[in-house]
C-alpha cells in the first residue's frame, strides 16, 4: 500500500514535469519581443533589447534555459515573474492573490451542487417515471442541450431584472455579487450530479443483493438508504477530490461573464498576452491538480470501497 | 407402479408416507397460473399449477430452465420479475391467500419473517460494501427484535451454525474476502437469521464446484433436522433430489406433472417425461451405447401449448396427447401423475430400462467396454506445460509441469474443480494461451511458441474447440451461415460460394439441425442447439483433434444425453480425437477412455477410467468421488462425504514425484504415500 | 370421461384411436419458438414511439434545408454586408427582418448563414471524434500492448482542462475554422476512446471470440464483425450527443475569442451579442433559440435512441 502510493506519487511528479516541460518548450518557439513589457517594446532598441536578453539568459539554447527554470524552481521555489499582466510581480504572488476568490465560489457551488444534486437523483430513482422523474430529466437535457453561454445569459437577464442582483462580481460587495456566478457554476453541476446518482441507484436497483434484501423483508425504504444510497454513492465519490480541487482554477466560462477576479481567465489571458512565466505556472498548477485529485480520488475509493486494494490494477478513469 | 418400487417404498419410506397422510399442508398452492410480458407478447410460464407443501419436509421441485419451477416459487415471495403477474388460482398460507397480495406491505409481513429463500448466485447476492456481520444483523434486527451486543451476538452464532470457521473475525470482514460457497452459507445464515417457517433454495448450489455443493447439502440438511424448518428444494440436478428430497414434483412447460415421494419418484415414475429425464442420465448410461436420449427442445413458452406439453418429445405419445391436456391421475396417496398413459384406456407401456438399472443397485458399475490394445499412435503430447498470468509479485501459476499424451482416437478427460488450471491446459495447447516453459507436441511436430505459416494453418484446420457456454459462445450479431463457415472465410477453404454454402449445410445437418437455420441468428435458439451450432462450427474445419470445454455443463438435463450422444457419434463418423475438460466424474466417466484428475494446476492423478473408478488412490480424488451426486436415492443418502485438506501432505523433506504405480495408473506422492497407494492396489 | 366424449365429438377419432400411439415429428420437437425478433427493428420501433423525439428531427431537418433557403430569399448576401452607423440596432421588421447587429448588418443574413456553418461544423467535427474515438478504442481495449501507451496518454491529456490545450493551440498556431475543428477532434476523441475501451473489454474475452482466434480469425475481422456490432448503439448515442456538445464548445471558444470571428458561426453571434442583449434582446434571443432547438433535438434524439437500444425495453 504504502509503496504502491509513493510509486504513484513518483509517477504523477514524473507527469506534472513532462507536460511543464513540453509547455516551456513550446514557449520558447515563440518570438522574443513577448519577454518584454509593451512600454519597453516602445523604447527601447534592438541592441539593447539584445542586450537585456543576453543577461537574462532567455538567447541560450531551450534546454539550457529548462535546466534553469527548474534549478530555480526546485531550490527557490520561483517562478519567475509576471512581465505583462501584472509588471515584475513574482508570479506566485500573483496566483496567490486570485485563487481565494475562485475557491471561495467554486466551494459554495459545489456543496449546494452535491447537496442539492445528490437529494433529488435519489428522489429520481425513489419515484422513477414518476412525476418527479420526468421533471428532473426535462431539467437535465435542459443544462446539458442549452450552451452554457445562453443559459448564462437567462440567470444574468432574470436575476438582474427581476431581483436587482449586482450583474458584475465586485470586491467591495462580494457576498450578493457572488450569487449570480454562483447559480451559474451550480446548475451546471446539480445536473450532473443528479443524472449519475439516479443512474447508479437505478443500476444497484437491480442488482442480486438487493434481492436478497428484499428477500429479508427489508422495507423500500431502508432498502434505499442501508444498501442503495452509499454504493450509488461510490462511483461518485471518485470524482469527489478532484472536483474540489479544480475549484481553485475557477471557471474560465462564470468568471469572465461575471468579471469575477478569479483563476478562471488568468490563463487565457497569460496566453493571450504571452505572459510566459505566468503560463507556465498557471499549467504546472492545473497539471499538479489535475493528477492529485485523481490520485485522491482513488486513495479516498480504497477508504469506502473494501474490494478495491491500490497496487492492483490501474483503472482508467 | 412395480412390485420391486413398491417394496422398496413400504420399506424405506412407510413412515413419511404415513405422517404426510394425516397431516395438512402449511402451504397450498391450487391453479396457479403466471403470466410474463416480454417483446408485446404474452407468455404463460405457470399453467394451472397445484402443489402442496407440508411441514417439516424437503421437498425438491425438478424441472429445466423454462419449466417455470423458479417463477413458481417466487410467488410464495411476491418476488416475480416487474413484467410477471399471478393471474389466477390461489396460494393459501396461513389462511391468507398469497395469490391476492397486491402490495409490498402485504408481502413483507411473509418475506424473512414465514418464508425465506436462498438464491443461485451467491457471489452476487451480497452486498459488497457491508460488511458480512452487519448484512445478518440485519435480518436478526428486523426479525428477532434483538439489537446491540446481542443481535452481535447471535449473527456470530449463526455464522458459526452454518459452519463458517472463526466468527468472530470473519464477522468484521466483506463479502468479497468469502469464497463462493463461505458467502452461499453467510446467505444461508442470513435466511435462518430470520426464522422462517419454509426456506427455499433455489439452485443454491449451480454456481459451485461439486465438492462444496456436497458440503452445502450437508449443511441445509443439518439446518433442517434441527430446527425442524420446512424447505422448498429448487434444482435440475436430479443427483441433488436424491440427496435432500423427501418429496419430488417434477415441473415441466410450467406444471407439475409428476409428484410423489423421492422413492416413488425415482423408482417408480409413471410420467415418460420422468423416464426420459432419469434415463439420460449419464450416470445410468453404458459406455460404449448412446443414452436414451430425450429428442428435440424444451417448448418455448411463446408457442402455445395444446395437450400434453411433453407430447412433441415423446416418441411414445397418443394422439389425445396431442388434443387434450391430461388430468392428474393419483397412483397412490403420495404419488400423482398427469400423464394419459394412467388412463384405463390407454395402453400399458413398461418403463425403461435405465429406470430399472437405476432399481438395480448396481448402477454404479456400469459395464465397461473392453479397450482394445491396438498399437497407439501419439496425437497430442504435452511436455512439462506451464502457464502463468500476470507478473512480479502478482504472478499466478495456472499450470505446473503438466504431461500426458492423447493418443488417436480416445477420449481423453481433464477432472478438476473450478480455478484448477483445466481450461488453461485446453487454451494453451489450441495456442490460446501462451507456455511459460514446455512444449506441445502435435504429430511429433512442436506447435507451441514460434512455428511458420504452413503449420499454423494446418494447426488451425487440424485443432478445434467446443466450448462451455453457448450462450457465450456465439456472435449474437451474425448469423448462423457466417459463424459457422467463418473459418472458412479466413483461410478460403472452399472453391465457391455454392461448396461453402454446401459445407455449412452439411455441417448443420450432422449435428442434427435443420439447414434452414442457417439464416437465422443465434438468438432464435435454445441452449442445446447453441451447442450444436458450436459443434458445427469446429466440425466445418474437418479437425482431428477437439477440445471440448465443459460442452455440457451448461445444458439442461434432457438435452446432454443429446449431446453426448453427438459427440460420441462424431467421433466415430469422423475419426476424432477429443480432449474433454469436466468438473463432473459421473459424467466424464460415460465417455473417456482415460482420465487426469488435475487439482491446483497440477495432475495428481492419471489412469484409464474403469482402472481410476476401480481404484481411486490421491485423496483428491477420492474426495471427487464422493461428493459427485448419484441418482440413486439410496446410495446418495448412505454415501459418507471425504474432505480433502492439502495441508495433508508432507512435502518437506520427502518430495513428490509423478510415478507409474500400475501400467497406464500415475499418481502423485512422494515415497511414504506411493508405497500406501501400492498396498491399497495390492490389497 | 365426460372429456374424452367432447373430444371424440371434436375430433372425430374413437377412443381407441385417441389411445393409440401418434407418429413421432422430428421437426415439432426441434420447434424453436421463432419469435421474428430482430434487434434492430425493435430498436427502431420502439424509437419510433418516442414522439417528441421524431418531431424534433423533423424540426432539425426542416432547419437545416432552411438555412439554404434562407439565404436565397434574403435581401441582403452575407458576403456583402455592409458597415452603416446610422442602421446600428434596428429592431427586427420589414427591411430587416431579423433586425440589424452593432454595426447595423443585416441580421437575417448572418443568423442563417452562422446556422449552416454551425450545424455543417457540429456535424462534421463530432463524425470526426467519434470515428477517431472508435477506431483508436478498439485498438486501445483489443491490443493488450497498446493498452498502457493509450492509457498514459489519456492520463496525461485528461488531466488538464482541455480549454488550455486549445487557448495554446488557438494563440500558437491559429484560429482559423479548419484549425480549430482540428483541434477539438484532436482532445474530443479521448472520451468516446475510453468508452470504447472499457466496451471492447467487456467483449474481449468472451467465448465467442475466443472461438474466431480458434478458427485463426485475423484482427480486422474480429473488430468489425465480432466487437464493432456491438458497439454501434452506443456509437450512434454518442454522436447524436457529440453534436450539442460541439455546439456548446463551439460557443464557449468564440466567447473566449479563440474562435475566427471573420465566418459568422452561432457561437459568434452570442458572443457578439452579449455586451448588448440587456437593450437589443432579440440580438441573442434569435441565435439562442436556434441553438436550442439545435442541441435539445439531439439530446432527446440521443436519448431516445440509447432507450431504444437497451435490449430491456425491448418488451
Amino acid at each position: 500500500m504504502l509503496g504502491y502510493t509513493l510509486k504513484r506519487l513518483l509517477q504523477s511528479v514524473f507527469t506534472v514535469l513532462l507536460i511543464v516541460t513540453i509547455v516551456f518548450l513550446l514557449l520558447r518557439l515563440m518570438p522574443t519581443d513577448y519577454y518584454f513589457t509593451e512600454d519597453e517594446l516602445i523604447k527601447l532598441t534592438d541592441q539593447q533589447k539584445l542586450d537585456r536578453l543576453q543577461a537574462a539568459g532567455l538567447l541560450d539554447p531551450p534546454f539550457t534555459q529548462l535546466g534553469r527554470f527548474y534549478r530555480q524552481l526546485f531550490t527557490k521555489l520561483d517562478l519567475g515573474t509576471s512581465r505583462r499582466i501584472q509588471v515584475n510581480k513574482p508570479v506566485v504572488d500573483l496566483i496567490a492573490g486570485k485563487f481565494s476568490i475562485s475557491m471561495r465560489l467554486g466551494l459554495t457551488a459545489l456543496s449546494v451542487s452535491l447537496a442539492l444534486g445528490v437529494a433529488l437523483g435519489v428522489i429520481q430513482a425513489r419515484f422513477k417515471d414518476g412525476l418527479f422523474d420526468h421533471i428532473g430529466t426535462a431539467y437535465t437535457i435542459f443544462i446539458n442541450a442549452v450552451p452554457p453561454l445562453v443559459s448564462y445569459s437567462l440567470v444574468l437577464t432574470f436575476g438582474a431584472r427581476a431581483f436587482g442582483l449586482p450583474s458584475l462580481y465586485t470586491m467591495r460587495k462580494p457576498g450578493p455579487s457572488s450569487i449570480l456566478p454562483i447559480i451559474c457554476l451550480a446548475m451546471g453541476s446539480v445536473a450532473g450530479y443528479m443524472l449519475w446518482t439516479r443512474r447508479y441507484m437505478v443500476d444497484e436497483l437491480n442488482k442480486d443483493y438487493i434481492r436478497l434484501a428484499r428477500l429479508k423483508g427489508l422495507s423500500t425504504g431502508s432498502i434505499m438508504f442501508r444498501h442503495v444510497l452509499k454504493n450509488a454513492f461510490v462511483p461518485l465519490a471518485q470524482y469527489l477530490p478532484y472536483s474540489v480541487l479544480l475549484t481553485v482554477g475557477g471557471s474560465l466560462l462564470v468568471e469572465r461573464f461575471f468579471s469575477v477576479p478569479g483563476m478562471g481567465p488568468l490563463l487565457t489571458d497569460a496566453i493571450s498576452r504571452y505572459d510566459t512565466n505566468l503560463v507556465q505556472a498557471i499549467v504546472m498548477m492545473y497539471a499538479s491538480l489535475g493528477i492529485a485529485g485523481v490520485f485522491l480520488g482513488d486513495i479516498l475509493m480504497t477508504l469506502i470501497d473494501p474490494r478495491i486494494h491500490l497496487g492492483g490494477k490501474e483503472a482508467v478513469r | 407402479m412395480s412390485s420391486e418400487a413398491a417394496a422398496r417404498i413400504d420399506g424405506g419410506a412407510i413412515d413419511s408416507r404415513a405422517r404426510q397422510a394425516a397431516a395438512q399442508p402449511i402451504l397450498s398452492a391450487r391453479d396457479v397460473e403466471v403470466d410474463f410480458t416480454l417483446r408485446g407478447q404474452r407468455l404463460k410460464a405457470i399453467r394451472r399449477c397445484s402443489l402442496d407443501v407440508y411441514e417439516g419436509e424437503t421437498l425438491a421441485i425438478v424441472g429445466e430452465s423454462g419449466s417455470g419451477k423458479s417463477v413458481f416459487a417466487k410467488c410464495f415471495l411476491g418476488m416475480l420479475d416487474k413484467n410477471g403477474a399471478v393471474t389466477g388460482g390461489t396460494i393459501m398460507y396461513g389462511g391468507r391467500d398469497l395469490a391476492k397480495f397486491t402490495t409490498e406491505r402485504e408481502w413483507r409481513s411473509i418475506r424473512g419473517k414465514k418464508i425465506a429463500m436462498v438464491t443461485q448466485d451467491p457471489m452476487t447476492s451480497l452486498n459488497p460494501l457491508k460488511k458480512i456481520g452487519a448484512q445478518i444483523r440485519e435480518a436478526i434486527e428486523l426479525h428477532q427484535g434483538l439489537h446491540g451486543s446481542r443481535a452481535r451476538h447471535e449473527a456470530v452464532r449463526m455464522l458459526d451454525m452454518v459452519g463458517i470457521p472463526d466468527p468472530e473475525r470473519r464477522y468484521g470482514q466483506y463479502p468479497h474476502e468469502f469464497s463462493g460457497g463461505m458467502r452461499q452459507r453467510v446467505v444461508i445464515a442470513i435466511a435462518m437469521a430470520c426464522r422462517p417457517q419454509i426456506l427455499i433454495c433455489d439452485e443454491p448450489t449451480t454456481a459451485l464446484d461439486v465438492t462444496i455443493q456436497a458440503q452445502i447439502l450437508q449443511l441445509v440438511n443439518a439446518l433442517r433436522r434441527d430446527h425442524g424448518m420446512t424447505i422448498i428444494y429448487i434444482t435440475h440436478d436430479l443427483g441433488v433430489v436424491a440427496k435432500v428430497a423427501d418429496r419430488v414434483a417434477v415441473m415441466y412447460a410450467g406444471q407439475v406433472v409428476e409428484v410423489g415421494l423421492t422413492a416413488e419418484v425415482f423408482f417408480g415414475a409413471d410420467h415418460p417425461y420422468t423416464w426420459a429425464l432419469l434415463g439420460a442420465l449419464p450416470q445410468l448410461g453404458v459406455r460404449g451405447k448412446g443414452l436414451p436420449a430425450i429428442d428435440g427442445t424444451p417448448p418455448n413458452l411463446f408457442n402455445k401449448i395444446i395437450g400434453d406439453s411433453f407430447a412433441p418429445r415423446n416418441r411414445k405419445a397418443l394422439n389425445i396427447d396431442f388434443i387434450e391436456e391430461p388430468p392428474m391421475f393419483r397412483v397412490s396417496p403420495t404419488h400423482q401423475a398427469k400423464t394419459w398413459l394412467l388412463d384405463p384406456r390407454a395402453p400399458k407401456l413398461e418403463r425403461p430400462d435405465s429406470i430399472r438399472r437405476l432399481q438395480s443397485a448396481s448402477i454404479d458399475q456400469p459395464t465397461a467396454e473392453a479397450t482394445g490394445s491396438a498399437p497407439r499412435e501419439p496425437l497430442v503430447e504435452v511436455k512439462d506445460m506451464r502457464v502463468a498470468f500476470g507478473s512480479g509479485r502478482k504472478r499466478f501459476v495456472a499450470v505446473n509441469d503438466v504431461s500426458f499424451t492423447v493418443y488417436r482416437g480416445e477420449t481423453f478427460s481433464l477432472v478438476g474443480e473450478s480455478g484448477s488450471g483445466k481450461t488453461t491446459i485446453g487454451r494453451a495447447i489450441l495456442r490460446v494461451n501462451p507456455l511459460a516453459n514446455g512444449e506441445v507436441l502435435f504429430k511429433n511436430r512442436r506447435i507451441s511458441g514460434k512455428i511458420d505459416k504452413a503449420l499454423d494453418l494446418e494447426v488451425i484446420r487440424s485443432m478445434q474447440m467446443i466450448f462451455q457456454d453457448p450462450m457465450a459462445s456465439l456472435n449474437e450479431r451474425a448469423k448462423v451461415d457466417y459463424i459457422i463457415s467463418e473459418g472458412l472465410l479466413n483461410h478460403r477453404l472452399y472453391g465457391d460460394e455454392a461448396e461453402r454454402e454446401a459445407k455449412v449445410r452439411k455441417a448443420l445437418e450432422e449435428v442434427g439441425l435443420l439447414p434452414e437455420f442457417s439464416s437465422r441468428f443465434p438468438h432464435e435458439f435454445s441452449g442445446g442447439q447453441r451447442q450444436r451450432i458450436g459443434i458445427a462450427r469446429a466440425l466445418v474445419m474437418e479437425p482431428e483433434f477437439i477440445v471440448a470445454d465443459e460442452p455440457i455443463s451448461a445444458l439442461d438435463v434432457s438435452i446432454r444425453a443429446q449431446a453426448l450422444n453427438l459427440l460420441n457419434d462424431l467421433k466415430r463418423s469422423h475419426n476424432l480425437t477429443y480432449l474433454f475438460i469436466a468438473h463432473d466424474l459421473s459424467v466424464v466417466r460415460f465417455i473417456s477412455d482415460r482420465i487426469a484428475v488435475i487439482h491446483k494446476g497440477r495432475i495428481v492423478e492419471m489412469a484409464e477410467t474403469e482402472e481410476l473408478f476401480r481404484h481411486p488412490l490421491h485423496p483428491y480424488t477420492r474426495a471427487l468421488f464422493s461428493a459427485a451426486p448419484s441418482p440413486n436415492p439410496d446410495i446418495e443418502r448412505g454415501k459418507r462425504l471425504l474432505a480433502y485438506d492439502p495441508a495433508m501432505h508432507d512435502y518437506s523433506s520427502d518430495k513428490p514425484v509423478w510415478n507409474e504405480i500400475a501400467p497406464g495408473h500415475f499418481v502423485y506422492g512422494n515415497q511414504r504415500e506411493l508405497d500406501g497407494y501400492a498396498r491399497a492396489l495390492g490389497a | 370421461m365426460m372429456a374424452a366424449a367432447n373430444i371424440k365429438a371434436r375430433t372425430g377419432m374413437s377412443e381407441k384411436q385417441l389411445f393409440d400411439f401418434a407418429a413421432f415429428r422430428f421437426q415439432d420437437a426441434e420447434r424453436t419458438g421463432y419469435s421474428e425478433y430482430s434487434y434492430w427493428k425493435s430498436v427502431w420501433r420502439n424509437f419510433v414511439k418516442k414522439k417528441s423525439a421524431v418531431i424534433m428531427l423533423g424540426v432539425f431537418v426542416v432547419l437545416f434545408i432552411f438555412t439554404f433557403v434562407a439565404a436565397a430569399i434574403g435581401k441582403y448576401d452575407v458576403n456583402n454586408l455592409r458597415i452603416v452607423d446610422s442602421l446600428m440596432f434596428t429592431r427586427p421588421g420589414g427591411e430587416f427582418w431579423f433586425g440589424t447587429d452593432n454595426l447595423g448588418r443585416d441580421y437575417w443574413a448572418q443568423v442563417w448563414h452562422a446556422t449552416r456553418t454551425s450545424i455543417i461544423l457540429a456535424v462534421s467535427v463530432s463524425a470526426g471524434q467519434i470515428l477517431l474515438g472508435v477506431i483508436i478504442g478498439m485498438m486501445w481495449g483489443y491490443v493488450r500492448k497498446l493498452d498502457r501507451l493509450f492509457t498514459e496518454l489519456y492520463n496525461l491529456i485528461d488531466n488538464i482542462p482541455t480549454i488550455i490545450y486549445m487557448t495554446l493551440i488557438a494563440l500558437m498556431i491559429g484560429k482559423s475554422y479548419f484549425i480549430m475543428a482540428c483541434a477539438i477532434i484532436g482532445f474530443g476523441w479521448l472520451a468516446t476512446a475510453r468508452n470504447v475501451r472499457n466496451l471492447v473489454f467487456m467483449y474481449r474475452d468472451r467465448e465467442y471470440n475466443l472461438a474466431s482466434r480458434c478458427l485463426g480469425t485475423k484482427l480486422w475481422r474480429i473488430l468489425t464483425k465480432n466487437i464493432l456490432p456491438y458497439l454501434i448503439s452506443v456509437i450512434i448515442l454518442r454522436l447524436a450527443l457529440a453534436i450539442p456538445g460541439t455546439i456548446a464548445y463551439e460557443t464557449t471558444l468564440a466567447y473566449l475569442g479563440l474562435m475566427d470571428i471573420s465566418t459568422p458561426s452561432l457561437g459568434i453571434l452570442l458572443r457578439n451579442a452579449r455586451s448588448f442583449f440587456l437593450d437589443y434582446p432579440y440580438l441573442l434571443v434569435i441565435p439562442a433559440s436556434i441553438v436550442s432547438v439545435i442541441t435539445v433535438t439531439f439530446y432527446l434524439v440521443g436519448n431516445a435512441f440509447s432507450d431504444a437500444c437497451d435490449p430491456r425495453n425491448h418488451v
